[in-house]
């Protein structure tokens, strides 16, 4: 299970771990975003700091409908205690974690300031 | 434009290099070429200079050298990337790998699907290790969406 808080800006917000180039899990703050499709987003300082290696180049497509090019990482995360390859696209904004990570997870948040934020993986079909 | 040596690179160290703005990863690298009084004017697109990293050892710590190759445009790589596709990969993956990524190497033209677009791009590079890897998603007009943005699909 995971567990995060939703802040006074409305954001759900959890502490992930990223493995960095010394192969130590260094835990970063992100903000849980539904309306994005991928895996994380970091911004480039956080990415150099970890020594990510490059993933090339992905087109995501925004909201108005735009595609536009992004540059992409690779990193390696802890999610549900297991450790898993999560593509990084590089952005200014505030580290988003997408529906990539999500997937197969049950969210509940509660949608008021310092509301709990649980993550808990989908138990296997009986 | 400013460029960096092969063999400066081979005795630089990581704080030389950080120092110049460059990004010191594991893998392939992309970043901007520090400015310098010959580049274009503002107005005109960045060039970004590709560097294909390799690692050494100095003590007990690794380290990584960039040897400079290519430079590449902001939205060359995925023009290149979208043309490969389009002539040599699509009529072998569509319709029946719908949603799935392919990876290519826009330099040979060498790629890898999977449904995991990082197990992908690990596969590729495994193989490929100088890739200049563009991704997509069969069937779709990006490889992912952001701010609520639907995924279309390619008509």
């Amino acid at each position: 299970m995971i567990r995060g808080k939703v802040n006074q800006y409305q954001q759900a917000l959890i502490t992930i771990d990223i493995m960095d180039s010394a192969d130590s899990l260094q835990g970063l703050e992100v903000v849980l975003d539904t309306g994005f499709t991928g895996y994380l987003t970091l911004p480039p300082d956080a990415i150099r700091r970890l020594g990510l290696p490059s993933a090339g180049y992905r087109v995501f497509e925004l909201a108005s409908g735009e595609p536009f090019e992004f540059t992409t990482y690779l990193a390696t995360v802890s999610w549900h205690g297991r450790l898993a390859d999560a593509l990084v696209l590089q952005s200014d904004s505030v580290p988003l974690l997408g529906m990539d990570l999500l997937w197969d997870s049950s969210v509940t948040l509660e949608a008021w300031a310092d509301g709990e934020v649980i993550i808990e993986e989908r138990s296997a079909a009986p | 434009m400013t460029t960096i040596a092969e063999a400066d690179v081979e005795h630089a160290d990581l704080a030389w290099l950080t120092g110049l703005g460059w990004q010191v990863a594991h893998g392939r690298i992309w970043h901007p070429i520090p400015p310098a009084p010959s580049d274009p004017p503002a107005n005109e697109p960045p060039v970004y200079w590709y560097g294909a990293v390799t690692r050494g050892a100095i003590g007990d710590c690794q380290r990584e050298a960039t040897m400079a190759n290519r430079t590449y445009r902001p939205g060359e790589v995925s023009a290149r990337g979208e043309a490969i596709y389009r002539e040599k990969i699509r009529h072998l993956v569509e319709p029946q790998e719908h949603g799935k990524f392919v990876v290519i190497d826009i330099e040979t033209g060498d790629y890898e699907l999977d449904a995991n677009d990082a197990t992908a791009t690990l596969r590729l590079q495994q193989r490929q290790s100088e890739a200049v890897i563009y991704g997509l998603r069969v069937g779709y007009r990006a490889a992912y969406s952001m701010g609520g943005g639907s995924l279309t699909f390619t008509p």
